[in-house]
């Protein structure tokens, strides 16, 4: 199914993994190579598990009561999934998360920012200042807030808001940024702009988005999921999935006949 | 014919309409505002005269028939200081945890629940009974032995015991504030502070406390203010109607505003004296109820709007 | 958008690409006939490989990026000419592989006297090319109009030089290898003419073809 090939170029390596709520078995053996510095879309229908496929890589179904995990999931030469081996906190250091409604905190812009290096100890100012200044330049934001640092985020337009999101993320310099649908909550010029960002992000980062925006997918990613009913039908790089995929569902999928 | 009469009864319908919606209209607002204003005039006309700066600031003499009704207000300042430390942080991280930590299932959890709630609906003078026997008597009186050889230091009225009390009326009060500011808080903000590595803690002081700030000082004032209005929590335990000099520790008697009303229309001497001095004390009383929970409002609507700016 | 900006650009570089190797087939194609070159024939046929290759590419560019990106407007224009307007050009090289083909079947011929129409129709056609690479680059629509007119005065060398080519020729051979030069220079011509017409689609949206049939 996969034509990706095996190389130390993959910054997550995804295998027979397993995923149960309660007893419902939401991700059925999913198998799947994401390679580094390029952006994979995970698409499907409604409840396809593409969310909680995501979530599975920074570990966030932890706060979910009676989800249940089985498999591998190799991230940096480690199972993340045993929690013997992986720190949750080290893992969510390296494996970003930014969400579909945009949700800055109720501080300050510069307080958002610099929330997570200050949750990793760096108390100097001259260090935060900086870090908040990068992360905001690679968001793509720091002219248009460069001058109202100490107001609060929430007076931000949404399509600005999300990109100081997008730089939350960043400060902490993750190895992985993990998007899910973070333009469906955007008029379309934000979006516009928000998916050139990730484009350029992907050049240092590893993108995964997750959205239900087909043209999206084909838009801006390299490679492409294709969930159904918890299931990976198909996997390949974007261009392929799109012109001539190899399974009748993609198909069906992509050509609107369904969800 | 048949059309016209269709076409009246229509007519009909919305007039019948809009006079009952009128009606019902007046009514409230006559009852309501009615009531509410013959109540304030009464207060107000029986005792503007006697409000003046010396009253305000000077002791009462003669029987509380002359003077002013100063150490009453300290003593109230002072309980309502002693009520809320304690019940203010207990409140919080009671909510806290019926918010953000408690398993809903848990017998633990529906006991504190349920606690709370009854609480908040046990008549005040219960709690004060509750107050005199329990913290006077028994801590007190235990101190006493422990530490004192028996003198009466702290087994009797005193501040700390009224304030003690007070604050298991007004504990309820800002649970109930403070644990509806937590839930308002949206999930997605918990969210982003999770993926970001912070822990339920760190959360909840750095993030959740933030935002829901508004709602935990709203019920904080909204539980002082109750702490003010009521009298039967400190009529055991505290309060005295008269004393020569003001409060200077914990252990001490206070005059307080609510039981000096109480007492100056039930047990004066010269009771035509004293009335306009009743009406008086209970304006001031009045007075700074509503302007603490004016104030909660302002509070409340200067920091909403300055978040959603 | 900066993603399909990149793409519709790449492929208009590679039709400029395939233009100019398309030319020089024609150009050495005319030397060959003019000098009866062996060798330049062969390599006029070789370089018709490279540009079969190159036509392949074009198309799975152009259907890649109406998959992915759903271009509109201009640039939905410009995508779907570039398959018609590669697949010209394409055909301009066939027609000059044509011209060597035919000029390697009568080399015993030995040296041919070549009308000075051929000369005449072949300048023209340069000069139609350079104007129609130009209106492709500047998307300028008058040059493409200009290039259409011209095909009127390649008409008339032709009907000329097939006269000239009848009378003077000293055997039936000749002849017929005139008259089929004189054809591929004609169709050369035309679809040069069909490629402007496009390029006047993609700038103004306007369709103009079978206007001048």
């Amino acid at each position: 199914m996969s034509s990706v090939s095996k190389g130390s170029n993959k910054a997550i390596v995804v295998r027979n993994l397993n995923f149960y709520y309660e007893s419902a078995n939401a991700l059925k053996n999913i198998n799947m190579e994401i390679e580094k510095n390029v952006v994979t879309a995970l698409i499907g229908p409604s409840g396809c598990g593409k969310t909680t496929l995501l979530r599975v890589f920074n570990k966030m179904y932890k706060f979910v009561d009676k989800a249940r995990v089985e498999g591998e999931v190799i991230f940096e030469g480690k199972n993340i999934l045993d929690d013997n081996s992986v720190d949750d906190f080290e893992l969510r250091s390296r494996v970003g998360m930014v969400f579909q409604k945009p949700n800055p905190f109720y501080q300050s812009i510069y307080e958002n920012v610099a929330f997570g290096p200050r949750l990793r100890g760096i108390r100097k100012k001259s260090v935060l200042d900086e870090i908040v200044e990068k992360s905001l330049r690679a968001a793509g934001v720091w002219d248009e807030v460069k001058d109202r640092l100490h107001k609060p985020a929430t007076s931000l337009s949404g399509g600005q808001q999300q990109r100081v999101c997008i730089a939350r993320a960043l400060a902490v310099e993750p190895e992985v940024i993990l998007m899910d649908e973070p333009t469906s909550a955007l008029d379309p010029i934000s979006s516009a702009k928000i998916e050139e960002l990730i484009v350029e992000l992907s050049k240092n980062y590893t993108v995964v988005i997750v959205t239900h925006n087909m043209q999206q997918a084909s838009r801006i990613s390299d490679y492409t999921g294709f969930l159904l009913m918890g299931e990976l039908v198909e996997f390949d790089k974007t261009e392929k999935i799109f012109t001539s995929p190899s399974d009748k569902r993609t198909e069906d999928y992509i050509t609107g006949r369904f969800g | 014919m048949e059309l016209r009469s269709y076409w009246e009864s229509i007519k009909i319908r919305y007039k019948v309409d809009d006079f009952l919606t009128y009606f019902l209209l007046a009514v409230s607002v006559i009852l309501i505002v009615g009531f509410f204003s013959i109540i304030l005039a009464i207060i107000f006309l029986g005792g503007y005269e006697k409000v003046t700066w010396e009253f305000l600031t000077e002791a009462p003499e003669h029987g509380m028939t002359e003077g002013g009704i100063f150490p009453a207000i300290i003593g109230t300042v002072l309980l309502v200081i002693v009520t809320t430390i304690f019940s203010v942080p207990l409140g919080i991280i009671t909510a806290v945890y019926l918010v953000e930590y408690g398993n809903r299932e848990s017998a633990f959890y529906k006991f504190v629940n349920g606690s709370i709630n009854l609480l908040a609906s046990i008549p005040t003078i219960v709690v004060g009974m509750f107050g005199l026997a329990f913290f006077v008597v028994y801590i007190g009186g235990t101190i006493d032995k422990a530490f004192y050889g028996g003198n009466l230091t702290w087994g009797k009225p005193a501040l700390i015991w009224a304030g003690l009390t007070m604050g298991l009326v007004s504990l309820p009060v800002v649970v109930s504030s403070v644990r509806e500011a937590l839930e308002a808080v949206p999930e997605s903000l918990k969210e982003a502070s999770f993926a970001l590595g912070a822990t339920k803690m760190e959360t909840v002081l750095k993030v959740i406390l933030p935002k829901a700030f508004t709602g935990v000082l709203t019920g904080t004032i909204l539980g002082v203010s109750r702490s003010t209005g009521e009298v039967a929590p400190v009529l055991f335990t505290g309060a005295a109607y008269f004393l020569p000099y003001l409060p200077s520790s914990l252990t001490d008697q206070f005059m307080e505003l609510g039981y000096h009303i109480y007492v100056m229309a039930t047990q004066s001497v010269d009771v035509d004296a004293t009335l306009p001095i009743q009406f008086a004390t209970t304006l001031v009383l009045l007075a700074i109820t509503f302007i603490l929970n004016i104030l909660a409002i302002i509070v409340r609507r200067r920091l909403r709007r300055e978040s959603y700016v | 958008m900066v993603k399909l900006e990149k793409e519709i650009k790449e492929i208009k570089d590679e039709i400029i690409n395939e233009s100019s190797i398309c030319i020089e087939m024609l150009h050495k194609a005319i030397r060959a006939l003019m000098t009866f070159d062996k060798e330049l024939c062969k390599q006029v046929i070789e370089t018709d490989n490279k540009v079969d290759e190159l036509e392949i590419e074009i198309e799975n560019k152009v259907i890649r990026v109406i998959a992915l990106y759903q271009p509109e407007a201009e640039m939905l224009r410009t995508a779907i000419m570039a398959v018609k307007i590669n697949k010209d050009f394409e055909r301009i090289g066939d027609h000059a592989v044509n011209i060597a083909s035919n000029v390697l079947k009568s080399i015993d011929l030995g040296k041919v006297e070549i009308p000075e129409e051929v000369t005449k129709i072949f300048n023209l056609l340069t000069v139609m090319t350079n104007k129609t690479i130009r209106a492709f680059v500047d998307r300028d629509s008058n040059i493409a109009e200009e290039v259409i007119s011209m095909d009127k005065e390649i008409d008339n060398y032709r009907d000329i030089g097939v006269r000239k080519a009848i009378e003077t020729s000293s055997n039936m051979e000749e002849v017929i290898l005139k008259l089929l030069v004189f054809k591929d220079l004609e169709r050369v011509g035309d679809l040069l003419t069909n490629i402007a017409e496009d390029i006047v689609y993609i700038v103004e949206g306007r369709i103009i073809e079978h206007r001048y049939k």
